[in-house]
C-alpha cells in the first residue's frame, strides 16, 4: 500500500528504472498508513532542500512523522507544509541522499542540506538491468559514490577502485603513466581464457574503463557472487564492474568546473653502485674471477688511463680513475607535471535530462620521453515525450595517446634496465658531444672490454613506440511505461574501438637484430548489443512485494586489423616514410566476428521486508562454440533474512541493521579466441629462388567439442549494524570453476604444443570483510573509518586427465608452475641454500661448480642437479589484502588517508640472475654487492661477483622475494568555501584541495616497487624484470560548481 | 580448396628446416650440441649457451633445450606434412593436375623423411606420428623402434619421392630429384651401420650415391683465378649451385640467415662493421692440428681462419663467412648446405669398399676430395686402410656442418684421434669428456616424457 501511495510521485524524478518497489520510503512504508491522528491545527513552515554542493533536491520529500501529512520540494528546492504543532518533527528524504528528522521547535523556516550516503540502507544500488536498494541486495554487491571516486586524481578509473573494495584486486603492474592495471574479483579461476571482469558502463557491455573520464562518474557497482553476476550469465564469471555517469537532474543547470595539476616523482630509487665503488672494486673482482678461469693477458687493458683517456685521468694505477660518475636513474628519470581539466554541464526541466562534458588529461611520465594524454566528451540525455514514453542516449568519445618505451626488449636493450645497471662509468655524452657506443672500450685482444649498448638515455629518447587508442560509445533507448508497473526498455548500443600503434627502432637499440625497424598497426573493432528488458512490479498486498525483469540481448562484435613492418632504411625516415625501407616489408591483416544470444530473467520476492529471495537465470549462446554446445544456461538463487526487522528486534536500540545472505548459482566464461573452436593453419614463410613465399602448417588444432567454461559459487554473507554508526559487511565464497577452458598440454611429437579443452578445475575461497564506522559525529568534527580486509586461497583441484604438472615461463624456462594442489602460477626452481665455501671444493666439484658459487640444494642427493630437485619456491599471490581508510572533517575542511597493505605476495625478481648472480658487466644493487661471497664472507646467499653464472639453472629461492607491503594509497585534503564566500562570488561550490598518492610505501623489496609484473599474461604478478618506476605524485586542484 | 592450397601446404614444410640453424638469445645455434660433442668444434667464449656447453661437456640432459628445439621442430615439420599429405589427394581443382599432385607429394614425403632419418639418428627409438593429429589421445603413441622407423616411413617415404617426378636438379632450393637419391644413400648408408648394421644396405647406398655421380648433375667447387673454392661454399651466389644439393633457405631480408653472424669471430671487429661479434663455435686446436700441413682446408681461409685483412683473432670458422655480408647490415642470405657433393662421393667411396671393394670410382671420389684439398692422390689401399681414408675425409670434410662428423661416430661407432680410429664409447673429448653409452643418443626431452610415460625408459 505504501508503494502505491508513492510509487507515481517518485517514478516522475528517477531516470533510473525497472525495480520500483524499491524506491518507496520506509519511514511512509512502516508509519504513514496506520496512523489515524487527526490534524487540528496549522503551523506554517517553508524551507529549502539542498544537498552538500548547494544543489537544490526538487522533489525531496517532507514528511511530519507519524502522519500522512507530506509534501514535496519544488523545482527550487523550496517547499511550504502546514504541520499539525510547532513541535512536529519533519522527515525529509531524497534518493540516494541520508535521510534526516528535523525537530521543527517552532521555526518557520528551515534550511535542510542532505548528504549523499554511501552508507544509508536506502541507497539505491545500480545492478544488472535494473537497481535496488541497499537493504534489499540479497547478493555480494559493493558499490563505490562519486564523493569517494573523486577523492583521488587519475588517469584511469580503476586507480579510484584500488582497496576500496574487498574481493576486488587492482593489481597495477607498472608506474608508467596509463599503465596496466590487472583487476580480478575474488580470485582468478580460468587458466586460459580471461580472468578479467565484464565492464558494463551506463548499460553497455564490454566498454574500455581506461577510456572513461574518472570525473564523469556517479558511482561503481561490483557485483561479486553468483546471484549478483548470473544475469550477465556466460560472462559473468570473473564478476561484474558496473559503472555509472553523472545524469543531468531536473532542477537549475549545474556546472562542474574541476582544475588539476600534478607533480609526480620517483622516491623509491635502488642505490646502485657508483662510479668509483664499480670500477675499483667490482671490476677489479670480476677481472680476478676472469683471470682465475683462465683468460689470458689479451683479456685486459694493460693502461686504462693511458689507453682511454676520454674516460679515466691517471692516477698512478693501471685502472686510473674514472672521470664520470652518472647516476642513470637520474638521468633517464625527471620530475613529471600533468595537467588535467574537466567541465560537466547537467541540469534538465520537468521532462528532460541532459548532461555533457569534457576533460582532458596530460600526463608526464617520470621517464623521459613517456607520456599520457587523454581527451573525453560524453553527452547523456533523456526526454520523457509523455506519460508512457521516455526517449534518452548518449554519446562518449574518448582517445588516448601514449608512448610506451619501458617494455621494449627484455634482456640486453631494455630500457627500464638499463636506468638501474649502465654502466656509471660512462658519460650521457662525451665532452666533444659524442655519444657512448659499444666499443668504447676494448681489451688488448680487440674484443670488448666491458659491452653495453647505447646509454638508457639516448634509448629513451630516440625510441618511440606510440600507440593511440579511440573509443566512441553511442546508445539510444526508449521507455515504454504500458501501466505503471509494466514498463519496456529497449536499448541500441554500438562501440567503435580504434587501437593504433607506431614504433620505430633505431639498428643502434636493436643491438642482436641492429636493423632499422618501423612498425605501423592499426585494428578496428566494433560492436552492437540490441537489448529489450521487461520490467513487471505487480501490485501486491502489504506484506508481498515481488518484482520480475525478463529480457533478451544480442551482441555482433566485429575486428579488421593491418599491420605492417619495414625495415633497413635511414633512422631519419622513422615510421613516417616505411617506403624508404629496403627490406620486402612484412605486411598483414585479419578479421574475425563473435555474436551472442541472449535471454535472461530474475525474479525478486520480499515477503514482509523479512524473507528476500532472488532467483535469476540466463540462457546464454555464443558463436565461439560448437553447435552441440552453443548454448547454455547459468542459473543462481539466494535468500536473505533481514533479521533487523523481525519483530524480536525491530525496536533493538543497538542492533541497527541485520541480514543473513545466501547465494548459490551458476556463471559461465567464453572468453576465448573468437574461432578457437576451429582448427587454423599457421602461417609459414618459407624462400625459394631467394624469394619469401607464403607456406602453410598445422597452427592450431580444433575443438569441436568446446563448451563454456563453468563456475559455481557458494556465498554466505552477513550485514551487521549497530547504533546506526558501526556497520560490517563480511561474505564468505567459494568458486569452483569446472571444464576450465585450457589448452591441455600434448606430447610435441604430435605437432602442436597443447590442445584447447574443458579439462580440469580451480577453486577460489575466500572471506571479505568491510568494517565501516562513524567513530565521531559532531557539529564541528567528524571521523569515520572504513576497514576492509581480503583472503583468496587459489587452490587448483585437477588439471586434465592426467593431472600433470604444466610448467610455463614468461622468460627463460619452467619458471611457473600448475600443480594440482597449489595456487596456479607458483614460482618453481632451486632452493638455494647459500654459496659453496672454500672448505667445500671437492663437493662444489661434482656439481662442476667452484667456491663463491651458488650452492642449489639436491634434494634427491644423486649428486645432480635437475628436474627432480626443483620446487615450488612461491607464489606472486597475497595470503591477504586490506585497505584502511580514514576520513576526518573538521568544519570546512575534510582530510581523507587510505593505507593499502598486502601481505606475502612474493616476487621472482629476474634483475638477480642478471645483475647479483651475474651475466656480464652491469652495475649492481650496492646491497647485494656488499653481500657478495669472498673469501672473508663465506656464509653468504650471494655469490663471489663473476662475469658468468658458472651454469645456468633457472630460478631458484635465492631470487625470491617477500613483496609485502604497506602502501600510503592516498592522502587527500580539501576545504570547502563557506556560502558566505560562495554568495559573494555566485557560486554553488567551491573547494580546494591537495591530494597525495602513493606518498609512503613500507616494504624489504629492494627493487622500485613490490607490486610489480614485467611480463604479460594472467598469472606473472610478482615477475619483475625491472619495470617502470613507480611514482608519488602530488595533486593540487580545484573544483568549482555554478 | 586448390592448387594454391596444395602448394602452401608443401612450402610451409620447408619453413622447420631453419630452426637449427637460426641464432637465439645471445649466440645460441641449435645445431651446435651436435658439432661441440665431436672433438671437432668447441663453444666461443661467452656464447651464455648453456645447453652448447652441456653438450661439449657430454652431458645430455633431458632438458637440454636445443635437443628439445631439435624435437619439437621436426615433429612440427613432420606434422605440416602430414598434413600435406593426406590433404592433397582430396583436393578436385582441376588445375591440380596428376603430375603436379604427385611432384607436391613428393616434396612433402622427402621433408618426411628428412626429418625422420634426422631424429632417429638424435634420438633412436620415437613415436612414429604419420597421420595428422586430431586429439589428446595422438599424444599417447608409444615409441617405435629405430628399424620400424626407417621401414616404416623414411625409406618407403623416399622411394615415393624418387618416383614422384620431380626435376633432377634446381636452382629454386625446393627437392630435387638429386636430393631425394642423395637422401637415400644417406639414409642407406646409416642403416648399414650402427645400430642396424644392415650391411646388405651398402649396395644400395653404393647404387644411389653413383647414380647420383654418374648423372654428372652436381660437380665440387673449384678453386679459379677469382676465387677459392672455399670463398664458393661460403658465397651465397654459389648457393643451390656446383656441389649443393640441398640447402636451408634464406634471402637476406625478413628471413635472413645467422649463420654468417653467428660465426663471427670474436675479437675481430675490425673486418666488419657488425658491433657485436658472437664466435659461435671455434674448431678445438686438437682438431685443427689433424690436418695435414699441406692440407689447405686446415689453414687459414679455408674451413677456418684466424687472420683476415691483417687482422688476427682466434681459429674461426670461415665455412659461413661471406665477404660482402661484413660491409653489410650483418643480414645475410647465405643458405646452410644440408647435402653436399662431397658428401655423395664419399658415401659412394665408403659404400663401394665395405660391399665390395674399392674401384676406379671409388679412388676418384676419395682422391677428388684430396686434390682439392691441396693433397697427393691415394692409391692401392687395403680395404681397411680405405676405410679409415674415407672416414678421414669425412672428419676433416665436414666440421661445422649439420652436424655431420656426430652422424658419422655414431654410425660408425669409432671417433679419430688424430692418429687412427678408437671406439667412440670410452674415448675422450680434446677437454677431456670421456663418451659414455649414454651419450649415443640425446634422451627424449624431459617435458615430453612428463606428458607421454610411454617415451620413457
Amino acid at each position: 500500500l505504501a508503494f502505491v501511495c508513492v510509487a507515481p510521485k517518485v517514478k516522475a524524478e528517477e531516470s533510473t528504472m525497472l525495480l520500483n518497489y524499491g524506491h518507496a520510503d520506509l519511514e511512509l512504508k512502516n508509519d504513514a498508513l496506520f496512523n489515524e491522528k487527526e490534524i487540528v491545527q496549522g503551523f506554517s513552515v517553508t524551507g529549502t532542500i539542498k544537498d552538500t554542493n548547494g544543489t537544490p533536491l526538487a522533489g525531496a520529500s517532507i514528511i511530519e512523522k507519524g502522519t500522512v501529512n507530506g509534501t514535496q520540494a519544488d523545482f527550487d528546492g523550496n517547499f511550504a507544509i502546514t504541520l499539525s504543532s510547532e513541535s512536529a518533527i519533519l522527515v525529509v528524504s531524497y534518493l540516494g541522499y541520508a535521510g534526516q528528522e528535523i525537530n521543527v521547535s517552532g521555526k518557520t523556516s528551515i534550511a535542510v542540506v542532505l548528504e549523499e550516503s554511501s552508507s544509508n540502507l536506502d541507497e539505491v544500488v545500480v545492478i544488472g538491468y535494473g537497481s535496488s536498494k541497499k537493504s534489499d541486495l540479497t547478493g555480494a554487491v559493493a558499490t563505490i559514490g562519486a564523493e569517494k571516486i573523486q577523492e583521488r586524481i587519475s588517469i584511469n578509473p580503476l586507480d579510484n577502485l584500488q582497496g576500496q573494495v574487498a574481493g576486488l584486486d587492482i593489481y597495477n603492474s607498472s608506474g608508467r603513466p596509463g599503465g596496466e592495471m590487472r583487476v580480478t574479483i575474488r580470485g582468478k579461476g580460468s587458466l586460459n581464457a580471461t580472468n578479467e571482469p565484464l565492464y558494463v558502463i551506463d548499460g553497455i557491455i564490454g566498454v574500455d574503463i581506461a577510456l572513461v573520464n574518472t570525473n564523469d562518474i556517479e558511482n561503481i557497482t561490483v557485483l561479486k557472487d553468483a546471484s549478483a553476476t548470473a544475469i550477465y550469465g556466460s560472462r559473468g564469471a570473473n564478476g561484474v564492474i558496473i559503472v555509472t555517469t553523472k545524469k543531468g537532474k531536473s532542477g537549475r543547470m549545474t556546472v562542474d568546473i574541476t582544475s588539476n595539476l600534478q607533480v609526480s616523482r620517483i622516491t623509491n630509487k635502488p642505490e646502485v653502485l657508483n662510479s668509483t665503488d664499480y670500477w675499483k672494486d667490482l671490476k677489479v673482482r670480476l677481472d680476478e674471477d676472469q683471470r682465475a678461469l683462465g683468460a689470458g693477458d689479451g683479456s685486459f687493458v694493460a693502461d686504462y688511463p693511458g689507453t682511454y683517456p676520454r674516460l679515466f685521468t691517471d692516477d698512478g694505477t693501471r685502472l686510473g680513475a674514472p672521470r664520470y660518475d652518472t647516476n642513470w636513474l637520474d638521468e633517464s628519470t625527471r620530475t613529471g607535471f600533468s595537467k588535467q581539466y574537466f567541465a560537466n554541464v547537467r541540469g534538465g526541466g520537468e521532462n528532460y535530462n541532459v548532461s555533457l562534458s569534457a576533460g582532458t588529461q596530460d600526463d608526464e611520465g617520470v621517464l623521459l620521453n613517456t607520456y599520457f594524454k587523454k581527451n573525453t566528451m560524453r553527452f547523456n540525455g533523456d526526454f520523457q515525450i509523455n506519460d508512457w514514453l521516455k526517449i534518452g542516449g548518449a554519446l562518449a568519445y574518448s582517445d588516448t595517446k601514449t608512448n610506451i618505451v619501458d617494455n621494449w626488449r627484455i634482456g640486453a636493450d631494455n630500457i627500464t634496465m638499463a636506468t638501474l645497471f649502465y654502466l656509471p662509468i660512462y658519460p650521457t655524452r662525451y665532452e666533444d658531444g659524442t655519444l657512448v657506443n659499444a666499443d668504447d672500450l676494448k681489451n688488448d685482444s680487440g674484443g670488448w672490454d666491458i659491452w653495453y649498448g647505447a646509454t638508457p638515455k639516448d634509448r629513451l629518447s630516440s625510441l618511440d613506440q606510440i600507440s593511440f587508442r579511440r573509443q566512441v560509445t553511442r546508445n539510444i533507448f526508449t521507455e515504454i511505461d504500458f501501466t505503471d508497473n509494466l514498463k519496456l526498455r529497449t536499448s541500441y548500443s554500438l562501440q567503435d574501438y580504434n587501437l593504433e600503434g607506431r614504433r620505430s627502432v633505431a639498428s643502434r637499440l636493436d643491438t642482436f637484430v641492429n636493423r632499422t625497424s618501423a612498425a605501423l598497426s592499426n585494428e578496428n573493432s566494433s560492436q552492437s548489443l540490441l537489448e529489450n528488458t521487461l520490467t513487471f512490479n505487480p501490485e501486491l498486498d502489504g506484506n508481498n512485494v515481488l518484482g520480475v525483469v525478463l529480457g533478451t540481448a544480442r551482441q555482433e562484435n566485429e575486428q579488421f586489423g593491418s599491420s605492417l613492418l619495414a625495415q633497413d632504411f635511414d633512422e631519419f625516415f622513422g615510421f613516417y616514410n616505411v617506403a624508404q625501407g629496403t627490406a620486402e616489408p612484412v605486411v598483414n591483416s585479419f578479421f574475425n566476428r563473435y555474436t551472442t544470444d541472449s535471454y535472461f530473467g530474475r525474479l525478486n520476492y520480499s515477503f514482509k521486508d523479512r524473507y528476500l529471495l532472488t532467483a535469476t537465470g540466463r540462457y546464454d549462446g555464443s558463436s565461439r562454440f560448437g553447435e552441440n554446445n552453443k548454448y547454455s544456461f547459468f542459473p543462481s538463487a539466494a535468500l536473505a533474512w533481514k533479521i533487523s526487522n523481525e519483530a524480536f528486534l525491530e525496536d533493538s536500540e543497538a542492533i541497527s541493521d541485520l541480514k543473513l545472505r545466501t547465494t548459490y548459482g551458476f556463471t559461465g566464461n567464453d572468453g576465448i579466441g573468437n574461432y578457437a573452436r576451429i582448427a587454423s593453419p599457421g602461417v609459414q614463410n618459407v624462400v625459394f629462388n631467394n624469394e619469401r613465399v607464403i607456406g602453410t602448417s598445422q597452427g592450431s588444432i580444433g575443438n569441436e567439442n568446446l563448451k563454456w567454461e563453468k563456475t559455481e559459487e557458494v556465498n554466505v554473507g552477513l550485514d551487521f549494524g549497530l547504533f546506526n554508526r558501526i556497520n560490517l559487511t563480511a561474505d564468505y565464497y567459494s568458486r569452483t570453476t569446472k571444464d576450465l577452458l585450457f589448452n591441455v598440454p600434448i606430447a610435441r611429437f604430435t605437432g602442436y604444443s597443447s590442445i584447447l579443452s574443458n579439462a580440469g578445475s580451480i577453486k577460489n575461497s575466500g572471506i571479505e570483510l568491510l568494517l565501516s564506522s562513524t567513530n565521531i559525529r559532531t557539529d564541528n568534527f567528524s571521523w569515520s573509518s572504513s576497514i576492509n580486509f581480503t583472503k583468496n586461497v587459489n587452490e587448483i583441484l585437477s588439471l586434465g586427465t592426467e593431472d600433470n604438472d604444466i610448467f610455463t615461463a614468461p622468460i627463460w624456462w619452467n619458471q611457473q608452475v600448475f600443480r594440482v594442489g597449489e595456487a596456479a602460477g607458483s614460482f618453481w626452481g632451486y632452493n638455494r641454500l647459500g654459496t659453496w665455501g672454500t672448505n667445500e671444493a671437492a663437493e662444489a666439484a661434482e656439481y662442476g661448480r667452484i667456491p663463491g658459487d651458488i650452492k642449489l640444494e639436491d634434494k634427491n642427493n644423486d649428486g645432480l642437479l635437475n628436474f627432480e630437485d626443483q620446487q615450488i619456491i612461491g607464489s606472486g599471490l597475497p595470503d591477504y589484502t586490506m585497505n584502511i581508510g580514514n576520513t576526518f572533517s573538521y568544519k570546512n575542511w575534510d582530510l581523507s588517508v587510505d593505507i593499502r597493505i598486502s601481505q606475502g605476495n612474493d616476487i621472482l625478481d629476474h634483475s638477480i640472475i642478471l645483475f647479483v648472480d651475474r651475466m656480464g658487466y652491469g652495475n649492481t644493487y650496492k646491497k647485494f654487492f656488499d653481500q657478495a661471497w669472498t673469501p672473508d664472507n663465506q656464509n653468504t646467499m650471494y655469490p663471489r661477483v663473476r662475469k658468468n653464472i658458472t651454469k645456468f639453472d633457472g630460478a631458484d629461492s635465492g631470487q625470491v622475494f617477500d613483496g609485502s607491503f604497506i602502501r600510503g594509497q592516498n592522502l587527500s585534503l580539501s576545504y570547502n568555501f563557506d556560502s558566505s564566500v560562495l554568495d559573494v562570488l555566485n557560486l554553488k561550490g567551491a573547494r580546494i584541495y591537495f591530494n597525495l598518492q602513493n606518498f609512503f610505501i613500507i616494504t624489504d623489496y629492494h627493487g622500485y616497487d613490490p607490486e610489480v609484473s614485467s611480463f604479460g599474461g594472467q598469472f606473472t604478478e610478482g615477475i619483475e624484470l625491472n619495470g617502470y618506476p613507480k611514482a608519488l605524485t602530488m595533486n593540487m586542484g580545484i573544483n568549482i560548481t555554478l | 580448396t586448390s592448387l594454391v592450397d596444395a602448394e602452401q601446404s608443401v612450402n610451409g614444410i620447408y619453413a622447420f628446416l631453419r630452426a637449427p640453424y637460426n641464432k637465439s638469445g645471445y649466440a645460441k645455434m641449435v645445431f651446435s650440441i651436435l658439432e661441440v660433442s665431436t672433438g671437432a668444434m668447441k663453444p666461443a667464449i661467452g656464447t651464455q649457451d648453456t645447453d652448447m656447453e652441456d653438450a661439449y661437456k657430454l652431458i645430455y640432459s633431458s632438458s637440454n633445450s636445443s635437443a628439445s628445439s631439435f624435437w619439437s621442430t621436426y615433429y612440427s615439420g613432420i606434422e605440416a606434412a602430414n598434413i600435406a599429405i593426406a590433404s592433397i589427394p582430396a583436393i578436385t581443382d582441376t588445375e591440380l593436375t596428376p603430375t603436379i599432385s604427385k611432384a607436391l607429394l613428393g616434396e612433402a614425403h622427402f621433408l618426411r623423411a628428412y626429418y625422420y632419418f634426422e631424429l632417429v639418428q638424435l634420438f633412436g627409438d620415437i613415436p612414429l606420428n604419420i597421420v595428422p593429429s586430431t586429439s589428446l589421445e595422438d599424444g599417447t603413441l608409444p615409441k617405435s623402434s629405430v628399424q620400424e622407423v626407417y621401414e616404416t616411413v623414411i625409406l618407403p617415404d623416399l622411394l615415393f619421392a624418387e618416383s614422384a617426378g620431380l626435376p633432377n636438379t634446381s636452382t629454386s632450393g625446393r627437392v630435387t630429384n638429386g636430393a631425394v637419391k642423395s637422401l637415400l644413400a644417406k639414409v642407406y648408408l646409416t642403416m648399414a651401420g650402427n645400430p642396424l648394421n644392415q650391411t646388405d644396405k651398402y649396395a644400395l647406398a653404393r647404387d644411389k650415391a653413383s647414380e647420383v655421380i654418374t648423372a654428372d648433375w652436381y660437380n665440387l667447387f673449384e678453386s679459379d683465378g677469382s676465387l677459392t673454392w672455399f670463398d664458393k661454399l661460403n658465397n651465397p651466389a654459389f648457393d643451390n649451385t656446383g656441389e649443393n644439393i640441398f640447402m636451408v633457405q634464406y634471402e637476406g631480408g625478413s628471413i635472413a640467415s645467422s649463420i654468417s653472424t653467428y660465426f663471427t669471430p670474436l675479437g675481430g671487429e675490425e673486418i666488419t662493421n657488425q658491433s657485436l661479434h658472437f664466435g659461435g663455435m671455434e674448431p678445438e686446436v686438437d682438431f685443427i692440428d689433424t690436418y695435414d700441413a699441406a692440407d689447405l682446408r686446415g689453414q687459414n681461409q679455408g674451413f677456418f681462419f684466424n687472420e683476415f685483412d691483417g687482422v688476427t683473432f682466434n681459429n674461426s670458422v670461415y665455412k659461413y663467412f661471406y665477404q660482402e655480408f661484413r660491409n653489410s647490415n650483418g643480414l645475410s642470405s647465405k643458405n646452410v648446405p644440408l647435402i653436399r657433393y662431397a658428401d655423395i662421393l664419399l658415401i659412394y667411396a665408403e659404400a663401394q669398399n665395405e660391399a665390395s671393394s674399392a674401384d676406379v670410382l671409388a679412388y676418384d671420389a676419395v682422391n677428388s676430395i684430396r686434390r682439392r684439398a691441396g693433397l697427393a692422390e691415394v692409391s692401392g689401399l687395403s680395404k681397411e686402410e680405405f676405410r679409415e681414408e674415407v672416414w678421414k675425409q669425412r672428419f676433416w670434410e665436414f666440421p661445422a656442418e649439420a652436424g655431420l662428423i656426430w652422424f658419422d661416430q655414431r654410425r660408425t661407432g669409432k671417433v679419430f684421434n688424430g692418429g687412427g680410429f678408437t671406439d667412440l664409447v670410452g674415448s675422450t673429448l680434446p677437454n677431456g669428456s670421456t663418451f659414455t653409452v649414454d651419450n649415443l643418443y640425446f634422451p627424449i626431452p624431459q617435458n615430453e616424457v612428463v606428458l607421454n610415460p610411454n617415451l620413457g625408459d
